[in-house]
């Protein structure tokens, strides 16, 4: 491989790091600085509906006064499209009707006149002055395409604690609209771009004043941002300012610092030499490696912060911790009652481990039966067997639910017959995971029937021809010749299916339904509830799947250890 | 050439001349659907004038709420929807319906049911125009019970005399488990779910446990307990099946089970709920409306709003009505002779003067799933009513609190 190559894949490999980071380092950057521009454009409306707030309040009754103080906002400049006064005369027989009036208005045709549908723009007034009622002071920002973008300002107007009128205020403010101008920000991501290409083909030598020019853009950009923010401030007739947030640009900076330390580790090299050598296999590769992101990796992240976040009413809040917290520490609930997450927990591990139990026992016992030489018809047994596995599991679970149903059930009709009063089995816990219980392990044996059958024929025969000639007995070579061979299969197997079972949810959720009152719940169909049953506390039931995952990865991780069934099996 | 572009100009002109469409979304079938199919036929056909047409679009019932949660903030949804009332408080509150107030004179007001339109209310706002209500009545098999019972304890007498566990009859189904379906009980002993603090429905304090309450849910027990005259377990599935089968001689539930109902073998009828023995207050159940709604997001809101008024005008509702047999909302329909020789119709009209509106406020549907396993455990006899009534409201409390806190974290 020649040198030239070689640093041309250092340096490729730079540039997509450095774009990367540009892009990440970017977008938080424009979220912060469209938040303080915003707050800037609605500083002087705010400011403005605040003082004519002021002059109502002391203008009392006086409609005149009223009148004066929103010319007097009027004329405070051109930006100030409206200011108006909303009063509601009488109410009617409706709690929703109210007859809103304006008390005064910069446009004083309209002092005195009923809000009304003839006037564009009287309805977003007339829904301001019902919300402020009970919101306080609201302030909005709208920025329609190709139309100016549009501040509005509503303060309630308390005399005597009592809600007399909404002053209203509507400004087409000087700043640009959020998002202009950001040249400065393109620039400096271009600049670090160049940077990580440079660092990417950096020997020690140039390393230097590789991070010499990383300091340099920093203090460019920090200047520069120090003259708009300036700027700004001029423009804006009012004293609130956010102040421009510099943070995301000192994490590019270190950033990038970083991309060059890696790339004088010669990272980018070795992932191009890679990239290269196995050029045909990662082409293949590709169409199957982005539908995994996009349908698995990406859902999976977004479910993985979901967790750290509260919903309410479409708005997500972070919360850091506290939905785990709230699960953790069984949320207040004693740990008799179902919906304790221990409680869950408890019934989960052991419907887990009497399902497998059961299932392992009768697969294995029908696939040693099966196996017997001497019978006959045995391929229609074992299609027989098999079938309750090929029957999609919903309609099984809709079935043995209905077998299961007081009165017209089929289980209650054949105990009758053998003089057992009927159950009422979804009334009682016991009952009703019993006939979760039956239902899955209906479910459940045939697939460890086939892993056995299968595993069972791989066994020698010769093996237990020796062992007879020993003298061993049948339970003797079972225990000796039959267990331990069949191990390397079964593992897998019960560790599989105990991942299945633990996250069951169709059997639980159409058999018992958690009846009674949710004890037979268990942790995955807790969290489905959480999310579209209770509430809607997406972040609950995203904190519970993930505390599910780390469950089974520690069985898993712990099993595989125990029983280095991996390897057995694989090597 | 100029022959193409004719040709074009012509394609293109309704699109230009007449604007976007409204685009209309509801999840009405049969009979329903083509009452207001002909009603936005009507309305394209000349009665808009200059307004936009109107686009209808059937979209199915399980998917609904989620849809409109989905599509509205997005910019994908439509500009007008009908949908139950129960989730009015949910979407004013992420800004997902339009407040209509504004448009409304009280003579506009005045030409629907006081109940329904007030359903359709969160706040200080009107989310919508009342389309139809919706509640539970006294079904009953004529054959066998020739006069509906007047009082609670008519009933238990008339359904005792057909109750036989062993044959498998029973004198009263309905899904006993649910909240929805005790509700009559509930009011009508006196209980509550909520009790109003002022004007505001936001602010409502928790009652959920109460002696009232305890009492309904001891009298519910009665009715379904081993010697009751409720078969155990049921469902709405079942009530229904025991209804066709002639095996259950009343029923409760709501218009929606006439069409599962096989009128042929079945004579079936239809009376408001009886008086409460205990109280001497008629049995309520939940009131629920059917609203015509409008996107936050629509671009039209005037003429949406004047299309709004047409499909819910006295004349398309009388339609609705004896076409689809819908319970309307318009006073006006309840006096068209047509519409008041419905005896089953007339029956639900008779059941609104009794009923409680369903509160669509967020904080109602934490309400449901503590509330139906507090009815689940009664009817079990896991719990006596005073212990599962207080459970439910300590889960309720806590669903409440972790509202609460997400809220102000919204705000910050």
């Amino acid at each position: 491989m020649t040198r030239r190559n070689r640093a041309l894949g250092a340096a490729l490999g730079g540039l997509v790091a450095a774009s990367l980071v540009a892009t990440a380092a970017a977008a938080l950057y424009l979220r912060e600085r469209n938040a303080g521009e915003q707050a800037l454009a609605e500083a002087p409306a705010r400011s403005y509906a605040l003082q004519l707030a002021k002059a109502v309040r002391a203008a009392g009754d006086d409609p005149t006064a009223a009148q004066a103080a929103a010319l007097r906002v009027k004329a405070r400049g051109e930006r100030v499209q409206l200011a108006a006064v909303v009063v509601e005369p009488r109410s009617t027989k409706y709690r929703f009707l109210r007859k809103r009036r304006y008390l005064a208005h910069s446009d004083a045709s309209r002092q005195r006149q009923v809000l009304d549908r003839r006037h564009a723009g009287d309805k977003a007034i007339y829904d301001l002055a019902n919300r402020v009622r009970h919101e306080g002071s609201i302030i909005e920002l709208h920025a329609p395409q190709d139309e100016p973008v549009e501040v509005t300002a509503a303060e309630p107007v308390r005399v005597g604690g009592k809600h007399h009128a909404t002053a209203v205020v509507i400004t087409r403010p000087a700043v640009p609209a959020p998002g202009t101008p950001a040249w400065p920000l393109a620039a400096g991501l271009a600049l670090v771009a160049l940077l990580g290409l440079a660092a990417g083909a950096a020997t020690p030598k140039r390393y230097v004043v590789v991070a010499g020019g990383v300091v340099g853009f920093v203090l460019f950009a920090w200047w520069q941002l120090g003259k708009l923010e300036a700027f700004y401030q001029a423009r804006a007739a009012a004293a609130l300012t956010a102040p421009h947030p510099r943070w995301p640009l000192v994490l590019a900076a270190i950033l990038a610092l970083g991309i060059v330390v890696l790339g004088h580790l010669r990272l980018g090299e070795r992932l191009a030499t890679g990239l290269r050598r196995h050029r045909v296999a990662y082409l293949y590769a590709t169409p199957a490696a982005l539908g995994m992101l996009v349908l698995v990796f990406v859902p999976f992240g977004y479910g993985l912060a979901l967790g750290f976040f509260n919903h309410a009413h479409g708005t997500y809040t972070f919360v850091g911790l506290k939905n785990f917290v709230e699960i953790l520490s069984g949320g207040g609930r004693p740990l008799s009652h179902p919906l304790n997450f221990y409680f869950t927990l408890g019934v989960t591990v052991l419907w887990t481990g009497t399902n497998v139990l059961l299932h392992v026992a009768i697969g294995l016992a029908l696939a040693l039966v099966l196996k017997d030489p001497l019978l006959r018809f045995k391929g229609a047994y074992r299609v027989l067997l098999i079938l309750p596995w090929a029957v999609p599991n919903y309609i099984t679970a809709l079935i043995w639910k209905g077998m299961f149903h007081h009165q017209y059930g089929a289980v209650n009709h054949v105990l009758e017959l053998f003089g057992v009063e009927k159950i009422s089995w979804f009334s009682h816990f016991g009952t009703a995971f019993a006939a979760n219980l039956v239902t899955n392990t209906w479910l459940g044996f045939p697939f460890m029937m086939v892993v056995c059958l299968g595993a069972l024929q791989s066994i020698p025969r010769d093996v237990y021809e020796a062992a007879e000639v020993d003298g061993a007995s049948r339970w003797q070579s079972f225990w000796s010749i039959t267990m331990p061979l069949l191990r390397p299969a079964l593992f897998p197997a019960i560790i599989l299916g105990t991942i299945w079972t633990f996250n069951m949810f169709n059997i639980i959720y159409l058999v018992s339904a958690g009846a009674p009152g949710g004890s037979t719940d268990i942790l995955i169909t807790e969290a489905y509830r959480w999310a579209f049953e209770r509430a809607d506390r997406y972040g609950l039931a995203a904190a519970y799947a993930l505390i599910i995952l780390l469950i089974l990865m520690a069985y898993t991780l712990i099993t595989n250890r125990m029983t280095k069934a991996t390897e057995d099996t694989y090597s | 050439m100029i022959r193409l572009f004719l040709v074009l100009a012509l394609l293109l002109a309704p699109l230009t001349a007449w604007g976007k469409p409204l685009v209309l979304w509801h999840a009405y079938r049969a009979a329903e659907r083509t009452a207001l199919e002909a009603a936005v036929k009507r309305w394209n056909d000349g009665e808009r004038g200059k307004l936009p047409r109107i686009h209808s679009l059937a979209v199915p019932y399980d998917a609904f709420p989620d849809k409109i949660t989905a599509a509205i903030p997005r910019g994908h949804g439509p500009d007008l929807f009908i949908f139950a009332h129960d989730r009015v408080g949910d979407w004013a509150e992420s800004k997902i319906i339009e407040p209509i107030e504004f448009w409304m004179t009280e003579a506009h007001a005045d030409r629907f049911l006081f109940k329904a339109i007030d359903a359709l209310c969160y706040g200080d706002s009107l989310y919508g125009l009342p389309m139809a209500f919706k509640s539970t009545a006294l079904y009953y098999n004529k054959a066998l019970v020739p006069t509906p019972p007047r009082t609670t304890d008519e009933l238990v007498r008339i359904a005792r005399q057909n109750t036989d566990r062993a044959k498998g009859r029973f004198g009263l189904v309905y899904d006993n488990s649910k909240l929805y379906f005790h509700a009559p009980w509930l009011f009508g002993f006196g209980g509550a779910i909520f009790v109003k603090q002022g004007e505001d429905d936001r602010r409502g304090k928790l009652a959920v446990n109460s002696k009232a309450a305890a009492r309904a849910l001891a009298f519910a027990r009665e009715l379904g307990g081993p010697d009751g005259i409720v078969p155990p377990e049921p469902s709405t599935t079942l009530t229904t099946t025991l209804f066709n089968q002639g095996k259950a001689a009343m029923a409760i539930s709501g218009p929606w089970m006439l069409g599962e109902l096989d009128q042929k073998r079945i004579q079936v009828g239809v009376a408001p709920l009886p008086t409460v023995s205990a109280t001497g207050k008629p049995a309520s159940p939940f009131l629920g409306a059917e609203g015509l709604m409008m996107s936050a997001r629509c671009t039209q809101k005037d003429a949406a709003f004047k299309a709004m008024t047409f499909l819910t005008s006295d004349a398309v509702a009388i339609e609705r009505a004896v076409q689809a047999r819908q319970p309307v909302a318009n006073n006006a329909a309840w006096k068209d002779a047509r519409v008041k020789a419905d005896p089953i119709l007339s029956a639900f009209r008779r059941q609104l003067d009794s009923a409680t509106v369903m509160p669509g406020t967020p904080q109602m549907r934490l309400v449901w799933s503590p509330y139906d396993m507090a009815l689940q455990k009664v009817m079990n006899g896991s719990a006596g009513p005073d212990k599962a009534l207080a459970e439910a409201e300590a889960e309720i409390k806590r669903y409440l609190a972790s509202m609460q806190t997400a809220k102000q974290g919204g705000h910050q």
